[in-house]
C-alpha cells in the first residue's frame, strides 16, 4: 500500500535561514497526526511546504507522487489546507466561505452550484454545527462559530489530506475539544489529518500518533506513550509535565520549568 | 452531527436586477448626455439623429460632438470602476484605487511630456500612444522594482515611489514647457476632460479598454479566494504571482488608455465599487460588473454635470469627480475606522 504522504530529507529555507533542517516520516490515511514542537520548531513551515506553498528541497510525496509534479488544480483537491487565525477580508456569507472549499473543484460560482457541491457542502456546514448560521456573515459570527466555519471550509473539498495549522488557538475549552474531535471524525472517514496543536492532553487522547518537532527537526514520531515522555518534554519544551491516568486516557499538564 | 439535516438555501445572491438596473440608468444617462448642451436636444430628435434622420446641425451636434463623448464616459467610467473593483479585490481592501501602483500618473506623466515638446496637434496619435507606453513602462518599472513575486506592502511601496517620480516628471515637464500657452495646454489637460473629442479617440482607447476588461474579469472566482488570504487561496489552486500580474497590466492596460484621451479623472475608480458594494452583499466577484456599470453612470452624470453647472469658464470633468469624490474618501476612512474601532474595542 502507498502511503498517504511521505516525507524524505524535507529542507526548507526562508532566506538564508534554515527553518526546516530534515523531516522525514510516512503517514498512512485515515490517521490524525498531531504535529507538537515549541515555537520556532518549523511547525508551521513544515506544514506550509507540505501544503506547497513554499519550496522545499528533499522529497514530499503524495499518495505515492512527488508534490512537484501535481498540477496547481490536482494539489488543491489533494491537499486541503487550514491556516492559522481563521482571518476573512469581506463580510462573505459562511455558505460562499465554505463554499470556497470546492473551488479546486471548479465552483466558482457559489450561487450556480451542481446538486453534487450543493449536498457537499451542506454536509460540511451540517457536521460543523453551522447549517443555522448559513446566511450569517462570517464577520458577525463569534471565534467559536468562524473557526468552525474555517474548517466546515477545509472539509468541503474533500481533500485525502487536511492539514491544519493551530485549529484549536485562541478556541475556549468547549470548542477546543469539538474541533479535535471533528478532525478525528474525519480521519476515521479515511483523510489524513495532521494538525499542528499544543494541547498536549488533547492530543495525547485524541491523536494516533504523534510527531514532534525542534530545531527544524523530526526528533520523535509515535504513539503518544512511545513520544511524550518526560525526558522529551525537558529535552524539547523545557518542562516538566504532571500526569494523571484517567481511565484508559492521560491527562497532560505542564507543571513547571525542567 | 453528519446526517444530512436540511440546509437553508442561504447563499447571498445578488439584488436581481442589480445589473439591467444599473444598465437601464445608464441607457438613460447616455440619451440625456446626447440631449443635453448648448443646444438642448428633445429625446426624439436624439434617436432620429442617432438613425441618421433630423436636421444637419442636430447630426453634428449628436453623432459628431455628443456621442464621442457619451461613449468615452462608458468606457472610462466602466474602466475605471472595474479596474477599483479589482484592485479592491486584489488587495483585499476597500480603499484601493487604480492608482496605487502608479499607472495612471506615468501615463499622465509621458502625455504631459508629449505636449511639452510640441508634438501632439489637436488629433494626433501621438500623445495617446505615450500615454499607454507610459502606463506599461510603470508597470514594468514597478515590476523590476519589487520583483515579480512581490508582496503586497512592497508592490504599494513602489507604486508610491513610482507616482512620486511620474509627478515629479510632470512637474519638470511644466516647468521647461517652451511657452506659457504650452504649460496651460498641459495644466488644463491634466485637469481631464471629454470635451471635443472625436471617434478617432473613441476607437484609439476602446480596444485597449476591451483587452484590460477581459484581463481583469477572466480571474473574478480568485478574488473571492483571495478573501481568505493569499496562502489560504494559493492552497485552493489560485495563482497569486499571476492574478496580481494579470490585475496590474489589465489596470495599466485599461487606465492607460483612458488617461491617454480624457486626461487623468480621479475617484470614480474607488467610488463606484463602493456604491454598488453592499448589493452584491461584498462579494468582490459578483462586484466586478455592477462596479464598471456604476462607473459608467458616474462618468456620465459628472459629464452632463459639468454642462448644467452655471460657470463662467467650463469646468473639466476630472475636476468635478475630485471634488466629490475626496469627501466621499475621507467618509470611507472614517467609517473604517469606526467599524475597526468597534471590532478591536
Amino acid at each position: 500500500m502507498t502511503s498517504a504522504l511521505s516525507l524524505a530529507n524535507v529542507m526548507v529555507a526562508r532566506g538564508a535561514r534554515d527553518i526546516v533542517l530534515d523531516a522525514t516520516a510516512t503517514f498512512s490515511s485515515g490517521r490524525l497526526v498531531a504535529l507538537l514542537g515549541p515555537n520556532g520548531a518549523g511547525k508551521s513551515t513544515l506544514i506550509r511546504a507540505i501544503a506547497g506553498l513554499i519550496p522545499a528541497r528533499g522529497e514530499i510525496d503524495i499518495g505515492g507522487i512527488p508534490l512537484a509534479t501535481l498540477d496547481r488544480k490536482h494539489r488543491a483537491r489533494t491537499i486541503a489546507y487550514l491556516p492559522q487565525g481563521h482571518h476573512i477580508h469581506w463580510p462573505l456569507s459562511v455558505r460562499d466561505v465554505v463554499a470556497l472549499g470546492r473551488y479546486p473543484h471548479g465552483v466558482n460560482d457559489p450561487a450556480r452550484m451542481s446538486a453534487e457541491n450543493e449536498r457537499i457542502v451542506d454536509e460540511a456546514l451540517t457536521r460543523m454545527d453551522i447549517a443555522a448560521l448559513a446566511g450569517r456573515t462570517v464577520t458577525t459570527l463569534s471565534g467559536g462559530e468562524r473557526a468552525r466555519a474555517m474548517l466546515a471550509r477545509v472539509l468541503a473539498t474533500k481533500a485525502p489530506v487536511l492539514l491544519a495549522d493551530e485549529p484549536t488557538a485562541s478556541l475556549d475549552p468547549r470548542h477546543q475539544i469539538a474541533v479535535m474531535q471533528e478532525l478525528k471524525a474525519e480521519s476515521r472517514r479515511g483523510t489524513l489529518v495532521i494538525a499542528v496543536t499544543h494541547d498536549l492532553t488533547l492530543a495525547s487522547r485524541l491523536a494516533d500518533e504523534i510527531v514532534l518537532m525542534d530545531k527544524g527537526s523530526i526528533v520523535a514520531h509515535g504513539t503518544a506513550a512511545e513520544v511524550l515522555t518526560d525526558e522529551s518534554f525537558a529535552a524539547v519544551y523545557g518542562v516538566k509535565v504532571l500526569r494523571k491516568r484517567v481511565g484508559e486516557e492521560t491527562l497532560i499538564a505542564p507543571w513547571g520549568l525542567a | 452531527m453528519s446526517d444530512q439535516a436540511a440546509v437553508p438555501a442561504a447563499t447571498s445572491k445578488p439584488r436581481r436586477g442589480l445589473v439591467p438596473g444599473l444598465a437601464g440608468v445608464m441607457v438613460l444617462l447616455f440619451v440625456m448626455s446626447l440631449a443635453i448642451g448648448p443646444v438642448q436636444l428633445g429625446f426624439a430628435d436624439v434617436l432620429h439623429a442617432l438613425a441618421g434622420l433630423g436636421a444637419e446641425e442636430n447630426l453634428i451636434i449628436v453623432r459628431e460632438i455628443r456621442l464621442p463623448r457619451a461613449l468615452l464616459a462608458v468606457a472610462i467610467g466602466g474602466m475605471l470602476g472595474l479596474s477599483g473593483a479589482a484592485m479592491q479585490g486584489l488587495l483585499r481592501n476597500p480603499l484601493a484605487a487604480p492608482s496605487l501602483f502608479g499607472a495612471p500618473q506615468a501615463a499622465a506623466f509621458a502625455a504631459v511630456s508629449v505636449l511639452a515638446l510640441g508634438w501632439s496637434d489637436a488629433l494626433g496619435w501621438s500623445l495617446p500612444f505615450a500615454a499607454i507606453a507610459g502606463a506599461f513602462l510603470s508597470v514594468f518599472l514597478l515590476l523590476a522594482v519589487a520583483g515579480r513575486n512581490a508582496s503586497l506592502l512592497l508592490l504599494i511601496l513602489s507604486g508610491l515611489a513610482i507616482s512620486a517620480l511620474a509627478g515629479a516628471g510632470t512637474a519638470l515637464a511644466m516647468n521647461l514647457a517652451p511657452n506659457p500657452f504650452a504649460a496651460l495646454e498641459i495644466a488644463f489637460w491634466l485637469l481631464g476632460s471629454l470635451e471635443d473629442r472625436s471617434m478617432r479617440h473613441v476607437l484609439l482607447a476602446v480596444p485597449f479598454i476591451a483587452v484590460a476588461t477581459v484581463l481583469l474579469v477572466a480571474p473574478r472566482a480568485a478574488f473571492r479566494a483571495l478573501a481568505l488570504g493569499e496562502e489560504a487561496a494559493e492552497s485552493l489552486g489560485v495563482n497569486v504571482a499571476r492574478l496580481r500580474l494579470l490585475v496590474i497590466t489589465g489596470v495599466a492596460l485599461g487606465v492607460g488608455a483612458s488617461v491617454a484621451v480624457a486626461g487623468t479623472i480621479a475617484f470614480i475608480g474607488l467610488v463606484a465599487p463602493h456604491l454598488v458594494r453592499p448589493l452584491v452583499a461584498h462579494d468582490p466577484a459578483r462586484l466586478l460588473a455592477p462596479a464598471a456599470l456604476a462607473g459608467a453612470c458616474l462618468l456620465l452624470a459628472a459629464d452632463i454635470a459639468v454642462r448644467v453647472i452655471p460657470a463662467t469658464s467650463d469646468i473639466k470633468v476630472g475636476v468635478l469627480t475630485s471634488i466629490i469624490g475626496v469627501p466621499f474618501f475621507l467618509f470611507l476612512i472614517l467609517k473604517q475606522r469606526f467599524s475597526l474601532a468597534g471590532e478591536e474595542a
